[in-house]
């Protein structure tokens, strides 16, 4: 847990790694990572219908993140093309009931989050857990893959959490979640997850 | 040792124990190689599995690049004994993760990594798999495994495979020594009856039949071999006697043959050798000969043998005798040059023809051919021999000789001419006697001619020639006057008459003595006159021409002629044998002083052909002795007789053809004188 805050606190990037220009080591071995982990991730069938469809990969926050696909980004996984997908602002996103226009906006911008087969939840100072856990259960029971960097990450039902370990680079995997949003993780990932986190009673 | 010198029985059990010795070689090599093979097919299928589990477990390390994971995958091989060494490559051909097997302590090479493969390199399996992670290549795993188990597999494939082959052997050697004896013991069995057999030469044994098989027919076969051998045998002892019997026979018949051949062929060697010899003789009796000598083939005229004489070295082939001897280009024909092969081909028998001829050097010369004919088996004409001789020389002697001879004869005729001269002066003298008294006579007439009566009558006239009417009327000598000149003119054609006789019988002398003379003359030409004539006419001349010396003497003569065809002669010849017959009759006659003195001449045709004038007298005949010697020359028995008369007669006959003999019964008993003459007188050639 201590390692955890540690890593909560570690992680923000200083001031240079959040400015827009180059990006840091760390995101580019996550984007590899994030690459690789599309490889050990099976969709359900219904999202991967249309083999010319490109593996959509959302990102909201951090738009070091993008930098760091970059050289990727050309490349293909499962045959299809990778396409990036900026989701700005969302992180600020709350989830307010107060009128039925703003309902509807969350749930239009929460469809268009559902698009993605990745969602990568690129957490800076201004993001707070609270809410991106919003967004998780909004996203709960729809086949996109939530990978996040910050502790805490997997609790609320993200299926992917970075960490960093001796200046490495690790993850840890919820299980569960994933099966909740219908999606099947190699269990070769699974062995090389630093915690999988497997729920015995569902969400 | 030769297979082919082994027993019936080693080679049987060598037959049945070799291929299956072979066969089981064979199927266990296979086998075994084929376990190898497998063997190494299915390492290689291991090891290929493996290595896709491990490159399967390690796709993801390799991806997020944990290590430690890797080679906690790789330490699994641990449970594979015979995987030596795996290790695993990243993409840029790194070695990301090693494992080594326990006790492996040598270094280890690390081979570069290579596409999927696997390969069998120094005794160990390397086996190399790409890792593949969404279709991208992240790496290479490769492991290598020492094929221990392979070896050891090996190992133990060949010792069972070398157990159950000795195994096989054995049981094949034993199986094949039970079995081969079903085929090796009936023919044993048969090679030891035909052992025997052949040992004792006893065709009585049988072989024991033992199967029915081939063997057993061979066996069949063979008794029955046996069998007829053995009656061969006994007909072969049979015939064999005999044979020796009949070669003894042929022995002797060859050797009398082999003697008598032998004593042919010496015979004919000595034949040959003579025969040789005397070609050689031959040769050199036909080189000898210095006349040309050689035969012509009759029916082209080839020259078919010469001798150097005719032609020195050998002949070219087809010569023609012709071409040789003639220079011609065809054979001679022609009665001057009369072909000897022509002739003899008509007569089939030998001829003498005379020829020029071309001699080897080119020459003409004169030459007798003798040629004579070879005949064949039916008889005609194939060859003539031919040689010739060269008679230039003797014809050259001939002319002479002739020449010499008609100078002779010139010579002769000359002396015979001078003895006709003699015997003519002697027939002219004859005859000239007749005509002495002929003339004489003659003269005595004239000189007594009453001619002189006419002068006295002339002059009778002359006187009286003024009154000559009145003498002749009137005067009795002129009264008498015509029966006077009657008379004598009477008188004188009687005078007249008998001197035309005279005369003619003088003519006739003149004549025969011109003939005589002509006679001699004709004895210095060639040519006689032949002519026709009357026998008894000639005869009649020779009387006349005799015919005072005969009245003289008195002589009656008789004539005897038949009647006679003209005969072709020599007048004068005749006359003047015919004259001196009679002159010699006569000449008989007188000296034997008889009163009665005959002379008959008789003519007659004692043959056809010839006739015959005999000349009778009762003269003083001729002795024996002297009768062969009358016709000699010179002989005589006259006082004054030269001895020429009936020589030159004899020899006037014998030209004429004719004969002329004399025959007288001696003594005193008169002489006939024969000659005969042909009618038709032929000059023999002078």
């Amino acid at each position: 847990m201590i390692v955890l805050i540690l890593v909560l606190f570690g992680t923000p990037i200083p001031a240079g790694a959040e400015s827009d220009s180059a990006p840091g080591r760390e995101y580019q071995i996550k984007a590899a990572f994030l690459y690789n982990f599309i490889k050990f991730v099976d969709w359900p069938k219904e999202k991967m219908a249309d083999s010319n469809e490109p593996i959509i990969i959302g990102i909201i926050g951090s738009k070091n993140f993008i930098k760091a696909f970059e050289p990727i980004i050309h490349k293909k996984i499962k045959n299809r093309n990778i396409s990036i997908k900026y989701f700005k602002g969302y992180e600020k996103l709350k989830k307010s009931q107060e009128s039925q226009e703003d309902e509807r906006q969350w749930n239009q911008k929460m469809e268009s989050l559902k698009t993605c087969h990745v969602l990568m939840f690129c957490i800076c100072y201004s993001v707070r857990i609270k809410d991106t856990s919003q967004i998780i259960k909004a996203l709960k029971g729809s086949p996109v893959l939530t990978v996040g960097e910050t502790a805490g990450f997997l609790e609320p039902g993200g299926i992917i959490n970075f960490l960093m370990e001796d200046k490495k680079v690790r993850f840890e995997i919820n299980v569960t979640a994933a099966k909740k949003n219908k999606l099947r993780i190699s269990s070769k990932l699974l062995r090389l997850a630093k915690r999988v986190v497997e729920e015995k009673s569902s969400h | 040792m030769k297979l082919r010198n082994l027993t019936i029985k080693q080679k049987l059990t060598a037959i049945i124990m070799i291929p299956s010795a072979v066969i089981m070689l064979l199927a266990i090599t296979t086998f075994v190689v084929w376990e190898q093979v497998d063997s190494r097919f299915r390492l290689v299928e291991d090891i290929l599995a493996h290595a896709e589990m491990l490159a399967d477990n390690c796709k993801a390390s390799i991806a997020f690049e944990y290590k430690q994971d890797a080679e906690q995958v790789l330490s699994t091989l641990r449970t594979h004994d015979s995987i030596v060494f795996a290790c695993i490559y990243d993409k840029r051909g790194l070695v990301f993760a090693e494992y080594k097997c326990e006790g492996i302590t040598e270094k280890i090479q690390l081979p570069l990594p290579r596409i999927d493969s696997h390969a069998f390199e120094n005794g160990s399996l390397s086996v190399f798999k790409q890792i593949v992670l969404d279709n991208e290549i992240i790496g290479t795993i490769y492991l290598r495994d020492d094929m221990r188990h392979l070896y050891s597999k090996l190992k133990w494939d060949i010792v069972v495979a070398v157990m159950i082959l000795l195994l096989g052997l054995a049981t094949s050697y034993l199986l094949s020594s039970r079995l081969q004896g079903i085929i090796s013991r009936p023919i044993l069995s048969l090679a030891e009856v035909a052992k025997v057999v052949s040992e004792k030469k006893d065709y009585s044994i049988r072989a024991q039949e033992q199967s029915k098989d081939e063997i057993g027919l061979f066996i069949n076969a063979f008794n029955e071999m046996l069998e007829q051998i053995q009656q061969r045998d006994l007909e072969l002892v049979d015939a064999k006697g005999q044979l020796e019997r009949k070669i003894r026979e042929r022995t002797a018949d060859l050797t009398t043959t082999n003697k008598q051949l032998t004593k042919e062929i010496t015979e004919r060697v000595k034949a040959e050798k003579q025969v040789r010899q005397q070609n050689e003789f031959l040769n050199t009796v036909l080189e000898s000969l210095t006349h040309p000598f050689y035969v012509i083939d009759a029916n082209d005229y080839t020259i078919k043998i010469a001798n150097s004489a005719l032609y020195p070295g050998k002949l070219p082939e087809k010569t023609t005798c012709y071409l040789l001897t003639h220079k011609q280009d065809k054979p001679c024909n022609g009665s001057d040059d009369p072909c000897p092969l022509e002739e003899i081909k008509k007569t089939k028998r030998p001829v003498v023809i005379e020829h020029v001829h071309y001699d080897k050097d080119g020459n003409t010369r004169n030459v007798e051919v003798h040629a004579y004919p070879i005949l064949d088996d039916e008889g005609n004409v194939s060859e003539i021999i031919e040689y010739t001789l060269d008679i230039t020389e003797r014809k050259q002697a001939e002319a002479e000789l002739k020449a010499a001879q008609e100078k002779l004869i010139d010579t002769a005729r000359q002396a015979g001419m001078a003895e006709v001269a003699t015997g003519v002066l002697h027939n002219v003298g004859n005859v000239l006697n007749s005509v002495g008294v002929t003339t004489a006579s003659i003269q005595k007439r004239i000189r007594n001619s009453k001619v002189s009566y006419l002068t006295e009558v002339v002059g009778l006239l002359e006187e009286h020639a003024e009154d000559l009417g009145t003498f002749m009327t009137t005067e009795e000598q002129g009264r008498k006057l015509p029966a006077f000149l009657a008379n004598l003119s009477q008188e004188l054609i009687t005078e007249q008459e008998r001197h035309l006789e005279a005369l003619e019988t003088l003519t006739k002398h003149v004549e025969h003595m011109a003939e005589i003379i002509q006679l001699q003359q004709s004895y210095s030409k060639t040519t006689s006159m032949v002519e026709s004539a009357s026998v008894a006419e000639l005869v009649e001349d020779a009387i006349r021409i005799n015919a005072e010396a005969l009245t003289r003497h008195d002589v009656e003569v008789k004539r005897e002629f038949t009647d006679l065809p003209p005969a072709l002669l020599d007048h004068h010849k005749v006359l003047q044998i015919l004259t001196n017959l009679i002159s010699n009759a006569k000449y008989a006659l007188s000296e034997s002083g008889r009163d009665d003195k005959i002379l008959t001449i008789c003519v007659t045709e004692p043959q056809g052909g010839h006739f015959r004038i005999e000349v009778h007298d009762n003269g003083i005949g001729i002795t024996k002795e002297n009768l062969t010697r009358i016709f000699e020359h010179g002989f005589t028995t006259k006082k004054h007789g030269y001895g020429f008369g009936l020589h030159s007669a004899a020899i006037a006959a014998k030209e004429m053809n004719g004969s002329l003999t004399a025959n007288s019964n001696g003594p005193g008993k008169g002489t006939v004188f024969t000659l005969e003459l042909p009618f038709q007188t032929q000059e023999i050639a002078q």
